[in-house]
């Protein structure tokens, strides 16, 4: 520093001056590489807002690649409208990430997200406007997904939103979520730790952001402001906060605090049951809510990849992700999983509503249908859409005539 | 490393091109350093650099306070 620039006042005009324009130098930058990664103009980055109802909905502003959701907030490129369009067979598919399509951290080798038009939904919209029977009617098949939503967002969300939207048939997913890929530990279920029984990770964070009165809080509001306005600010966030969690992950696994893992000891079938019996009481108020408002329900079971060793045929691709997740045979876990399976399918035939179980789609098709632990690829929709096209066929016939004949179009119009 | 996002070959690609462009403008930068030096003096340009240090801690300290109290692993879709 020279004797003469420390005795010159500070331009201070000059130096924010410069500031802003380095600012919008980024901003420019961010909003071009934004651009060319996503494919369209900067939104947001956030996947999700609040609801009242069922936690969360989709973010009908992200921008990711592949990922596009409609004005609802629905995984589609088409926007839908409330009220039912006449002459309409309307589907509401309801779930969590493998009805989203989502994909995670390791998947199969090559893959991309998968696009708004390739999860189960569209391909079941095809399925239904490429049969004769419907023909003349206009079909809309709904994605209401939201990633990590568990029966109790979902029949939550039914009951307040999604029923009103006067669907012909309900589809519900999301087992996955419900059922985890391990079992319950023996007393985790009395503890009210396990699946459906704690509360949603997403609802600290509701309770940080909205209910928080502290100067983080608030500091956190101006960020979430201007993430959803600039670019940069969104992109630093994305790589501050990946740059911070991988530090504590680094910092944990260095730890000589760490946890001696201990041998597994799980919960007896009582207490299974417990916690069965907890899931199916969401289960009754959706199927309940829906035969009031006649809509027709059906419930689809999704199997982990990580279970169906020895039951299907891997791709190369998949048996790639197998070998990377599998953690030794566990026979109690699968056992699990498949009791809870046949217990919603006793719960599906004494309510009269159908059970969905792709099993023998997974036991016959031999190709990469799993793009991860438990997500599909676009062909493995593709399937499973064919598979409750073909399962539900009756019933998709039995609604179309009842639209034809007019007993849907009336109250809908009178809502 | 950012191991706890997922990251497809598409985003390894757009990754690849923001750190070109990065270099691309450091580049541009010490090509034009003199004339970014005549900008600001010495003591205007300890400034400026302390201004985007106090930006930048400051998000790092929100986003560490909730990665603190929120640990990633609770949330594998993400946080909010």
């Amino acid at each position: 520093m020279t004797e003469a620039s420390t005795d010159k006042p500070i331009r201070w005009g000059r130096i924010f001056g410069l500031l802003i324009i380095s600012l919008l130098v980024v901003e420019v930058a961010c909003q071009t590489y934004v651009y060319f990664w996503a494919g369209e103009r900067f939104r947001s980055f956030h996947k999700q807002v609040w609801s009242p109802y069922g936690l969360v909905r989709n973010n009908p502003d992200l921008t990711l690649p592949g990922f596009h959701h409609d004005r609802n907030g629905f995984r589609n490129l088409q926007d839908f409208t409330r009220e039912k369009p006449k002459n309409t067979l309307r589907v509401m598919m309801l779930g969590g990430s493998t009805l989203y399509s989502g994909i995670a951290g390791i998947h199969v080798s090559g893959a991309e997200r998968v696009d708004s038009g390739a999860t189960v939904a569209q391909f079941l919209e095809r399925e239904l406007r490429a049969d004769p029977a419907l023909a003349g009617l206009n079909v809309e098949v709904i994605n209401a997904a939201v990633n990590f939503n568990r029966i109790v967002e979902v029949s939550e969300g039914y009951l307040a939103e999604y029923a009103h939207w006067r669907p012909d048939v309900v589809i519900v997913f999301g087992s996955g979520n419900n059922f985890n890929v391990s079992m319950p530990e023996r007393g985790e279920v009395y503890r009210r730790e396990y699946g459906v029984q704690p509360d949603h990770a997403w609802k600290l964070e509701f309770d940080r952001a909205a209910n928080r009165r502290t100067f983080l809080a608030l500091s956190e509001h101006v960020l979430l402001f201007a993430e959803d306005n600039l670019a940069g600010v969104a992109l630093a966030k994305k790589g501050l906060t990946s740059l911070i969690d991988d530090a504590f992950a680094l910092s944990q696994g260095w730890s000589f605090a760490k946890k001696e893992k201990s041998a597994k000891t799980y919960a007896d079938r009582e207490e299974c049951d417990l916690y069965i019996k907890e899931y199916l009481g969401y289960a009754d108020a959706l199927v309940a809510a829906a035969k009031r408002q006649d809509q027709d329900v059906a419930f689809f079971w999704e199997y982990f990849l990580r279970h169906l060793g020895g039951i299907r045929p891997f791709s190369d691709k998949e048996r790639e992700v197998y070998g990377k997740i599998h953690r030794g045979p566990n026979q109690e876990e699968i056992d699990f999983n498949f009791y809870a399976r046949d217990r919603l399918a006793d719960f599906c035939r004494e309510r009269g509503v159908v059970f969905l179980n792709p099993l023998d789609v997974l036991k016959t098709n031999a190709g990469t249908v799993f793009i991860d632990y438990l997500h599909y690829t676009k062909e493995g929709n593709q399937a499973m859409a064919r598979f409750i096209y073909e399962q539900m066929k009756d019933t998709f016939h039995k609604r179309a005539g009842r639209v034809r004949e007019g007993e849907q179009g009336a109250p809908a119009a009178s809502e | 490393m950012l191991a706890l996002q997922v990251i497809t070959s598409g985003d390894i690609k757009s990754l690849v091109i923001a750190a070109l462009l990065f270099v691309c403008l450091a580049a541009c930068a010490l090509i034009f350093r003199r004339r970014l030096k005549a900008l600001l003096t010495a003591r205007e340009w300890h400034i400026f650099f302390k201004l985007v240090g106090i930006l930048m801690l400051g998000l790092l300290l929100v986003f560490t306070s909730i990665a603190v109290e929120f640990p990633a692993e609770k949330f594998i879709y993400g946080r909010f």
